[in-house]
């Protein structure tokens, strides 16, 4: 309960913030920045896996917002619109990379002198006190979800990331909830395969 | 397919609530007898422990919002700030309306001009061109200098009575 009145509160500070920007108030918008960056630039890191890529995304993202708050319709949702933009954002930079990098994350990766390594998670699994500290697990992790599919990566991003529920998720996405289920469960099945040894 | 590697699939759809009915039910009964399975399921629940426990969200890298600043207030300067003129005379509508009004203006000083000069008699035109004659003849000292002056005397003195 105490949730959902934070939840109204929010968009309603949100909308007031967004009605400013849109009337020319510089101040309002920098207000909107600082309190939703981190959650553009954490799904951009997540589905990028890529630190200065993420940045640049953040930034396009709200240059983007800034540019389009006038089709906003007065009572939608801003942070949903919001994740909508930095999802596109991302699938953008994606679809750059591909036709630059095509290279599949389980191919052999050339080291420049002739030898290949594979790229795989780093293995801690036969560290007998297994020291692991949250920042290493951290990685660990985020590298899991990059070696996701994109369709795969995104809804995990924006479950586990962003903390949303599968409703939004298909809002956002604009896919039915089943989809998105479905995607979520082999999502999840992938990760175990892929994470298992840090919890055995 | 064994039953084991049959529930041990459906394990990530039943954590997603992709499982529902008779076929969860299974899953249940089969996970309550079978430790191999449950302790699966205890692998797959530690996993997405850790993924939620170890996606936070980050806070973005310091001075992102000046380059946002700096795009956004860009943009404004490169959109050339409009005068008060074009804004006015921009919009097709209110272009005609100007231009009419302009065209009422002038069309009123020409019939304004015209209808004055209506009224300016014209014997005083004819009157001064006779003066302006008489007086030219008499400048020039030539033979009817007189006599035009004389004329253009009586004349005015005619139209007088």
């Amino acid at each position: 309960m105490e949730c959902r009145t934070r939840d109204v509160d929010d968009t309603y500070v949100d909308n007031e913030l967004v009605r400013r920007s849109r009337g020319g108030d510089v101040q309002a918008f920098e207000q909107l920045f600082e309190r939703h960056s981190g959650r553009v630039y954490s799904i951009a890191l997540h589905m990028l896996q890529d630190e200065t890529e993420a940045a640049d995304v953040t930034q396009d993202v709200f240059v983007r917002v800034y540019q389009g708050l006038g089709k906003l319709k007065a009572d939608a949702a801003f942070v949903t619109w919001l994740r909508t933009v930095t999802v596109n954002a991302c699938r953008d930079v994606l679809r750059r990379r591909s036709k630059i990098r095509i290279e599949s994350l389980d191919a052999q990766i050339d080291q420049g002198d002739g030898r290949a390594i594979s790229r795989e998670l780093p293995d801690w699994s036969a560290n007998p006190e297994k020291s692991m500290d949250e920042k290493f697990m951290r990685d660990v992790v985020r590298s899991a979800i990059g070696t996701l599919s994109q369709d795969y990566r995104e809804v995990v991003t924006m479950f586990y990331v962003d903390k949303m529920d599968i409703a939004g998720i298909a809002e956002v996405l604009g896919s039915p909830v089943g989809t998105i289920k479905s995607k979520l469960s082999r999502a999840r099945a992938e990760l175990k395969r892929k994470l298992e040894c840090y919890v055995k | 397919m064994s039953k084991c590697s049959e529930i041990q699939n459906l394990l990530a759809d039943y954590r997603t609530q992709l499982v529902s009915g008779a076929a969860e039910r299974d899953v249940e009964r089969h996970l309550a007898e079978c430790a191999e399975c449950a302790n699966e399921l205890r692998v797959l629940d530690g996993v997405l422990e850790l993924v939620a426990d170890s996606t936070p969200q980050y806070a973005a890298p310091p001075g992102l919002w000046n380059g946002v600043y700096s795009r956004i207030t860009e943009q404004k300067q490169a959109t050339p700030r409009e005068s008060w003129a074009h804004r006015w005379f921009g919009q097709p509508i209110r272009a005609a309306a100007a231009g009419l009004a302009a065209a009422v203006v002038i069309g009123g000083f020409v019939a304004g001009a015209v209808q004055h000069s209506r009224n300016t008699p014209q014997s005083t035109t004819v009157a001064n061109s006779e003066y302006v004659q008489g007086h030219a003849l008499y400048a020039a000292q030539t033979p009817l200098a007189d006599t035009a002056a004389y004329l253009a005397l009586v004349a005015e003195t005619g139209k007088a009575k």
